[in-house]
Formats: structure tokens, C-alpha cells, sequence
């Protein structure tokens, strides 16, 4: 399977998982439904920005993206996520940026003993 | 759904081991940027959301509040998401709905009465109600509504989804409770800010863990100066980034 393709059918996984749909990922991308539709297709590629806004809006990084591996966990609504306006869309990728920055600053720590 | 008085029970363990009794009325908020680990955001969200959560690895937590909503309810929402915290396993990112009477998945209405109960324990409010108010069930007026809410730091929402639950008010009257709320409150000669949104000015705004964070990588030269700014311009704290609300200080 080609990378496109591995991203795309990624992508779609985890938006069936969260419960949107395609045109609201198309929303909060600023693309038409079409092109998500074929990017997860992998008829297309998503460009590194939608994949980086897409990364925010799952909360997760580049790399689980683009992995084999299918994550176990992943963002969850506890109510119709259909309903769910892009403004709200946009908080969450912005307040899991933030999650992301401390698992990395996290990180950092460790490499060098700093924990405690 | 779990039963209330497992949910009362754990609501006052979290409580002792925050180092809490079980009658006094609490600051959540105050709580939460003091555990280990846990970040707290303030974030403008739409109606729909009351707040989110996120489980980052195996020690770091953050808690999301939807700053449009009342203090009141902002403060349940807090407590809300501790439930997700403490008590629920297996789930990395849940995001939570405001409304508090439709149809809910478990672990919601789990996290809504435990919220309830954590901000006012059950032998707090019987022991409010009925020394403090000297009211038995059923007697509860608005006026009683409105001290209760303003004790507990409830919204009114709050306060009428819990004294409804414990059969304190009757359903039929519950509507008419529901309008009026500030004036009922001012009327009693209680502060309004229960019932507002945050200010426009900490509608956005980051606490806790992740300032501690990036403070500590900065000390420790592991992160350059544009870096530092960027984590923190990142989580809206630019007024520690250059220094913006510093002013005189004010030692009294």
C-alpha cells in the first residue's frame, strides 16, 4: 500500500472513530468534502498542513499517522458528534496542541533528568 | 450507572486526598493547579461543550473548561472532568457535553453526579439544608435555591439537576426556577460572578503543569528563547512570554 494511501485510510479510521464526517473535516480543513474524500481514498494527498491540523485535531503526532499500527485510543465525544460546529473543531486541535507540547516538553525532561 | 452513593463515596475520597473535608465548599480550580501533572486551559467553546479532557501519557493530565459558560458551571465542569481522570479507564481524549437533562453515555451521567457530589458532598447539603437553612425536603424555596448555589459554587443548572436527583425540589416546579437567576441572587445581596462567562481577558488562558514545564526547560538552557516563547504564546500565556501584566508589585 503507498503512503498516500496508508495516511488516508489512517485519517478515515480515526474520523469514523471520532464520530464526524467527512464534511466536517472539509470544514475545519477549508477544503472541499471532494478532496477528503479522495485524500482518504488515497487518490490524493493531504497537504502537511491539513496533516498537521489533523494531528491537533486527534491528538495525535506525525508519526502515529503515518504508522501501520491502528491507535487503541483516540478522541472520543460523549454526545452526537455530527452536530459539532467547526468553532469547536478548532478548540480542540488548539487544546491538544497544548497536550501534544507537554507530552513533547515531557520528553525533554527526561532526556535530561529533569523529572521531580 | 453507578450508584450515588458510590459516586458520593468517591467524590470524598478524591476530596481527603486532595486534602479536603467533606462539609466545606471548595475551590476547584485552586485544586486542580495544585496536583502534579495536570494542566488547566480556559478555552471559548460553543454551547454544546462544557469541556474536555485529555489523558497525554502515563503522569500528565489536562483539563479543558469552556470559559463561555458561568463560573458556576465552569466549576462543575472541573469536577466533571476529575471523574474522567480518577475514576474512568481506558479512554485518551473525551470531550463533554453542556447539557445536563438529555440522553447520556454512563460514564457522563457517572461524571455529572459525581461532580455534583464532589463540589457538594450529600451529607454536606443535608447538613446546609437542614441546620443552615432549617428546611426540610420539599420546603426548599428559591431563596434557598440561590444559597445553596452561592455555598457550593454551583450554577443554577447544577443546583437544580442535584436538589432534583436527591428529591429536595419537585419537578414541577423546577421551570420556574430556571429564570430570574441573577436577579434572584441579587436580590439576596449575593456577588453576580457565579453566574457570568469568564472575562474577555481570561478567556483564553493556560495554568498548572504547563507553565511549570516550560519554565523549568528555559532554566535549564534545554530550549532556546523563540522556543520558549512559542510553548508559551501556544497555550495564551503571552503575558509571560514578554512580560505584559507584570506592573508594581504589590507586597501587602
Amino acid at each position: 500500500m503507498e503512503g498516500s494511501e496508508k495516511i488516508g485510510r489512517k485519517v478515515k479510521i480515526m474520523r469514523e472513530r471520532a464520530g464526524l464526517k467527512q464534511d466536517q473535516i472539509a470544514t475545519y480543513l477549508g477544503v472541499d468534502q471532494s478532496n477528503v474524500s479522495k485524500c482518504e481514498a488515497g487518490e490524493r494527498q493531504f497537504t502537511v498542513d491539513a496533516l498537521e491540523r489533523l494531528c491537533d485535531l486527534f491528538g495525535c503526532e506525525m508519526n502515529e499517522l503515518m504508522s501501520e499500527e491502528t491507535p487503541t485510543e483516540s478522541l472520543e465525544f460523549a454526545f452526537r458528534s455530527k452536530v459539532v460546529k467547526n468553532e469547536d473543531l478548532t478548540a480542540i486541535a488548539d487544546i491538544n496542541r497544548i497536550a501534544l507540547n507537554i507530552k513533547q516538553m515531557r520528553q525533554y525532561l527526561r532526556e535530561n533528568k529533569l523529572e521531580g | 450507572m453507578k450508584d450515588k452513593f458510590e459516586l458520593n463515596s468517591n467524590a470524598i475520597l478524591l476530596r481527603k486526598k486532595l486534602g479536603e473535608d467533606i462539609f466545606s465548599p471548595i475551590d476547584v480550580f485552586g485544586l486542580i493547579r495544585g496536583m502534579n501533572n495536570t494542566t488547566l486551559v480556559f478555552y471559548p467553546m460553543s454551547e454544546q461543550i462544557s469541556g474536555m479532557c485529555v489523558r497525554i501519557n502515563e503522569s500528565d493530565r489536562l483539563i479543558a473548561i469552556n470559559s463561555n459558560s458561568t463560573y458556576g458551571r465552569q466549576r462543575f465542569t472541573a469536577a466533571h472532568e476529575l471523574y474522567h481522570l480518577n475514576f474512568q479507564p481506558n479512554f485518551k481524549n473525551v470531550v463533554c457535553s453542556k447539557d445536563l437533562e438529555g440522553p447520556k453515555e454512563v460514564e457522563e451521567k457517572n461524571a455529572d453526579a459525581f461532580a455534583s457530589y464532589f463540589l457538594a458532598p450529600y451529607d454536606a447539603l443535608k447538613l446546609f439544608v437542614k441546620e443552615t437553612l432549617r428546611k426540610d425536603n420539599g420546603s426548599i424555596s428559591i431563596n434557598d435555591i440561590v444559597r445553596i448555589e452561592q455555598h457550593f459554587g454551583m450554577s443554577r443548572q447544577a443546583t437544580l439537576y442535584r436538589l432534583l436527583n436527591d428529591r429536595y425540589i419537585d419537578p414541577e416546579k423546577v421551570d420556574e426556577y430556571k429564570t430570574n437567576v441573577i436577579q434572584s441572587a441579587r436580590k439576596l445581596g449575593f456577588d453576580e460572578k457565579l453566574y457570568y462567562p469568564s472575562p474577555e481577558n481570561e478567556q483564553y488562558m493556560t495554568m498548572g503543569a504547563y507553565i511549570v514545564m516550560v519554565e523549568k526547560l528555559k532554566e535549564n538552557g534545554i530550549i532556546s528563547n523563540g522556543k520558549y516563547k512559542q510553548l508559551l504564546i501556544e497555550a495564551y500565556r503571552a503575558d509571560i512570554a514578554y512580560n505584559l501584566k507584570a506592573g508594581e508589585p504589590i507586597y501587602d
